[in-house]
């Protein structure tokens, strides 16, 4: 370009642009000048705005057909008033009432504080004056109709936020290894328990996104837009806990841990085959309540010194590797000193001359002196052969907080010249409960040593989208002989040994005895660990189960602290016999054509159906909730009429659905047992009082 | 590397240098920028689209560095092939094109407007050299340029009014450039007004363009206050505005940094329309505004020098047609992100997300570099 009219004009499109430049440079000066405080009033003013809508958690279920619920999330209130917005009169007029009408509902203060508190609120121009948290649709209903409130939010200062809260079903039942999530806030740290912590991932589900714009008021109302997101819910945990055995582990343990006025102790039940946990109770003194809590997951947490339920593994790697046979004879004079130690049998004078698998099932401690016989010169050998069986790896738990295993190796600074002998017997090493129990579990599985689980399946709505089945973490733990060995003496603890109080009738229990002094700060102190753990039926075990019990203060030993929870345990287990039932029910189901349904949400089961290719006969053209009747051709639906002001029949549901329902019509419902409801305390169709108890039970 | 250099960077190295430092910029912002929007359309994985991202970005560069080589007496022939391609491609997608936010811009995945864009610049370049000696003539110099001008920028219209605008507006640039008289250009903004109020009555009567709406409600809900914005999405322009704005005054001279930009989770369009003010929370007016308004602007002083230095008439209109173009579009993006402007849906050039965009973008930046390229050349000859 030559010509000097072009040049000239290129210069002035240029100088153009520049002008554009400066002139958006200064725009983004001006607006910073204006400062953040000016704009975020005009965004405070927007009629529209953009608000976060919460997905709904999955749920946590117990492991049985009827979809019990371990943990489930229900709407609550939290309710503040507005006191400027109350004019004067009528807040003078009404007051007493009103705080007469408060105490009486929530019973914590006196109609006297609330008036204080209220009037006070009144004089300090409170908007936002907390009146009280968590409150549930029955009471918020009631609330809703006390004086002023019934006014409304612009007249009466009324204000409730709706959120949802999440409760345990079953209170106290396995609630730590339930756990909670806490996600992480301004204030606090994100907390990660159990396993709400664990499967936080799949159960929080993804928040959705609305934009809203502002019409009247304070209503606010959707706008359709192309960048507006629907929640996804959160998938459903389906546990391996088995609500009614977990019921019996925690009782057991409760009045055992009552009556030693125990530390802390667990109970866990294990199913052998799949490493499934089918029940599993933590219970802590709270010294300064008087109460025990299940405040720590000492199963999966708690990495203690064993005592004397490591012998096992020590006599499992001292027979592999083929030093000892349990036939061998020892002498067993009750005193066995290393160096300047010496450990005691708790026999004085011990045991006398007898075999090995005598002085395994009496758990004489000299097994400390067999392995330090046949290992003094090669401490490591037994170290491998203890890692060989894998006791030093953690187990891997989704669960988090699990407790670090310990097994020194002969190379470390504190393996000292008596390590050796204290580790045969369980000292110097550290284990969890858990981690034991899997170590028992795989001797009663035959030397297959599988990984504890506590979640079966995760389901999308009815869509099971992950499964966890049995994982095997070591496949032969030690030689089969071995295996026979340490099975028979197990089972002679039982017959003749430390635990021949527990002994069954109908059944056999193989187990062993630990009594352990617990180690604190250092040095042992006068506090004891008394556990016991095992199989049964001992000839197909089926369960292994483990109860520790820290800082009993009757009793010391394994067998009458420990073994009595377990035998409890071990004989409802059996006597219910749990896995007979199931093959009955699934006989019965074999039977018909189609399958049996519970009543419940008619849409929810049109869809089952639908997917299963089951032919419905839909008679309840009206009802949301319907009765479900299974013959040859179809599956019958009736109306299940929730009449207006009468006591809803709520019989054959599961859990979830009458909760639902009941908890919508403002009664107040308390469950008893798990599955589907068998009965109810109010009669179908008799007068309904808001506010009433009702009790389900469920089988 | 120096060899490296010499053998692929052709043309002027300092446009290379403003090339590569706006692409390295976007890789920074796209990845904190994007974060969002992938956890809005996704289940909350970032990273695919950062990686769609990069991935364009280095074919974009591939593109820039074959056409530096290209044989430039080859474009003027495109242009004239090209003219009637796109005009097709534009008819087509007008009728059967993707429908977003009810506007057809989209056909087998990308924008013929972003062709049209570059092969109308190259036509009205071919036809300025060609009717040079015309050019004081109405009817035989002026009248021929004008009208494929109208009959592209029509065909973009319907669908995409701030494009056809934005190249409406080059295209008038360059004829003024051209040399076109000020009484001729003149008459031509008479024109355009005159047909756009025709165009809003046909619509008014017929309700045949159907962006026509969104159009008035743009201008509205910029112009006017909330009280008169009645559809929603008005309301929704205005709140992304108002969400802008916050971003721009919480940025602050150097910005809250990378990824930190709290504004952004609530700014619908973080992507395309608001990308400039997400950059300048998180980097800052010094930072983020300061240094991508200097590159852009120092881009079109060099591609000014380009157009300036070369020999050939129509290398030097393609430059300053294609730069202008780019920079144009650049500077109305960040005016939209400041609310100087009405929202628009303008990308910023080489930094906003989208694919086709990005490689329209390389491609007229490697037509520069070539025109640049051979005054480079020319030079060490002599």
């Amino acid at each position: 370009m030559k010509e000097k009219k072009q040049i000239v004009r290129v210069y002035v499109v240029y100088i153009g642009m520049l002008v554009f430049a400066v002139a958006i440079f200064s725009r983004i000066v001006f607006l910073q000048l204006m400062g953040g405080g000016e704009l975020s009033a005009m965004v405070e003013e927007s009629t529209v705005k953009l608000v976060k809508i919460d997905a709904p958690r999955g749920n946590i279920f117990a492991d049985n057909e009827h979809k019990t619920a371990l943990a489930l999330s229900v709407p609550r209130y939290d309710i503040y008033m507005d006191l400027v917005s109350v004019d004067d009169k009528v807040f003078d007029k009404e007051i007493v009432a009103l705080s007469d009408s408060l105490a009486r509902l929530f019973k914590d203060k006196s109609a006297f504080d609330w008036e204080q508190n209220l009037r006070n609120a009144k004089i300090k121009k409170s908007r936002y004056f907390p009146i009280k948290k968590d409150v549930n649709h029955i009471q918020l209903q009631k609330i809703e109709n006390f004086p002023i409130y019934n006014l409304g939010q612009f007249k009466g200062g009324f204000i409730k936020l709706p959120k949802t809260k999440r409760i345990p079903p079953y209170g106290a039942l396995a609630r730590r290894t339930i756990g909670y999530y806490k996600p992480l806030t301004a204030t606090s740290k994100e907390y990660k328990v159990g396993l709400e912590g664990a499967f936080n991932d799949y159960l929080e589900g993804q928040n959705g996104e609305l934009l809203m714009e502002k019409i009247i008021g304070d209503d606010w109302r959707p706008i359709p837009s192309s960048s507006n997101k629907e929640p996804i819910p959160g998938k459903d945990i389906y546990t391996t806990i088995d609500i009614n055995i977990q019921d019996v582990a925690h009782d057991a343990l409760m009045n055992q841990m009552i009556e030693q006025n125990a530390q802390k102790g667990c109970a866990i039940l294990m199913e052998v085959e799949t490493g499934y946990i089918k029940a599993i109770a933590n219970l802590t003194n709270d010294t300064v309540n008087h109460v025990f809590k299940e405040s720590f997951n000492h199963a999966v947490g708690l990495a203690s010194e064993p005592g004397s339920t490591f012998k096992l593994a020590s006599l499992m790697v001292a027979l592999d590797d083929g030093k000892i046979r349990i036939t061998d004879s020892v002498n067993m004079p009750g005193k066995y000193c290393f160096y300047e130690t010496c450990l005691h049998d708790s026999r004085v004078g011990g045991y006398g001359k007898n075999t090995i698998q005598y002085a395994f099932e009496v758990s004489s401690n000299v097994i400390s002196k067999i392995i330090n016989d046949n290992y003094a010169s090669t401490p490591q050998l037994f170290v491998d052969g203890l890692k060989d069986i894998g006791l030093h790896k953690k187990l891997g738990l989704k669960i988090p907080g699990e407790g670090s295993p310990v097994i020194k190796d002969a190379s470390d600074n504190s393996f000292s010249g008596i390590s050796l002998p204290w580790m045969a017997i369980g000292y110097e090493v550290q284990q969890t409960p858990l981690q034991t129990l899997t170590l028992y579990n795989a001797v009663a599985n035959n030397g297959v040593m599988v990984k504890p689980q506590f979640v079966k399946e995760i389901r999308d709505g009815n869509k099971v989208i992950e499964t966890f089945g049995p994982e095997v973490m070591n496949f032969a733990i030690c030689k089969e002989s071995t295996l026979k060995d340490v099975q028979s003496m197990l089972a002679g603890v039982v017959e003749r040994g430390t635990a021949k109080n527990i002994k069954a009738r109908g059944f056999d229990i193989a187990g062993k005895t630990g009594t352990a002094k617990i180690a604190e700060n250092g040095t042992y102190s006068n506090k004891y660990q008394a556990s016991f753990v095992g199989y049964f039926p001992a000839s197909k075990p089926k369960y292994t189960c483990i109860v520790v019990i820290q800082g009993p203060t009757k009793q010391i030993y394994g067998s009458l602290v420990s073994g009595t929870v377990f035998k409890e345990i071990a004989d409802k287990v059996y006597a219910s016999g749990l896995e007979n039932t199931r093959d009955q029910s699934e006989e019965l189901l074999a039977t018909m054509s189609y399958p049996y349904s519970k009543n419940g949400s008619k849409e929810e089961l049109k869809t089952v159906f639908k997917k299963m290719n089951v032919p419905v006969k839909d008679n309840a053209s009206q009802s949301a909730y319907v009765i479900t009747n299974t013959n040859d051709k179809h599956v019958l639906m009736g109306s299940k009429v929730i009449p207006g002001g009468l006591v809803p029949n709520v019989i054959g549901m599961g859990l979830t659905d009458a909760l639902f329902i009941l908890e919508s019509q403002g009664l107040v419902v308390k469950v008893i047992g798990s599955g589907v409801v068998k009965n109810q305390s109010l009669n179908p169709g008799t007068k309904l009082n808001k506010g009433k108890l009702i009790i389900l039970d469920l089988i | 590397m120096q060899e490296l250099a010499d053998k692929y960077l052709k043309g002027d190295r300092s446009i290379w240098a403003i090339v590569i430092l706006l692409s390295l910029a976007s890789i920074v912002i796209a990845l904190s920028a994007s974060s969002n929007m992938a956890y809005r359309l996704t289940d909350g994985n970032a990273t695919p689209f950062w990686f769609k991202h990069v991935a364009t970005l280095i074919l974009g560069l591939v593109f820039m560095i074959y056409l530096q080589h290209f044989k430039f007496k080859y474009f003027s022939r495109i242009a004239q092939l090209g003219i009637w391609v796109a005009g097709s491609l534009l008819l087509v997608t007008l009728a059967f094109g993707k429908n977003i936010n009810s506007a057809q811009r989209w056909i087998m995945g990308f924008q013929p407007s972003d062709l049209a864009k570059i092969v109308l610049i190259l036509y009205v370049a071919r036809l300025l050299t060609i009717k040079k000696d015309k050019i004081g003539d109405f009817k035989e110099g002026v009248l021929p340029l004008i009208l494929p001008i109208v009959l592209i920028c029509g065909l973009i219209l319907p669908a995409d009014f701030s494009t056809a605008f934005l190249l409406g507006s080059v295209c008038f640039v360059m004829l003024f450039v051209g040399g076109v008289s000020i009484k001729h250009l003149g008459a031509i903004i008479g024109g355009a007004i005159v047909l756009f109020l025709f165009l809003i009555m046909i619509n008014k009567a017929t309700g045949i363009l159907p962006r026509v709406s969104t159009w008035e409600t743009r201008m509205v809900s910029f112009f006017g206050s909330e009280d008169i914005a009645k559809d929603s999405e008005s309301k929704i322009d205005n709140f992304q505005a108002n969400q802008a704005k916050m971003a721009v005054a919480n940025g602050g001279w150097i910005g809250q940094g990378p990824g930190r930009g709290s504004v952004k989770n609530d700014t619908y369009s973080a992507q395309s329309d608001f990308v400039f003010a997400t950059i300048v929370e998180e980097f800052g007016a010094l930072f983020g505004a300061f240094t991508l308004l200097m590159l852009y602007m120092m881009f079109f002083f060099r591609s000014i020098r380009a157009t300036l230095k070369t020999e050939s008439s129509f290398g030097s209109y393609v430059a300053f047609g294609l730069s202008f173009l780019l920079v144009l579009q650049a500077l109305v993006n960040m005016g939209v992100g400041v609310n100087l402007l009405p929202v628009t849906g303008q990308p910023l050039p080489l930094i906003s997300m989208g694919g086709t965009s990005i490689l329209f973008t390389c491609i007229s930046i490697g037509i520069i570099l070539n025109i640049s390229n051979n005054i480079e050349t020319k030079k060490s000859v002599v």
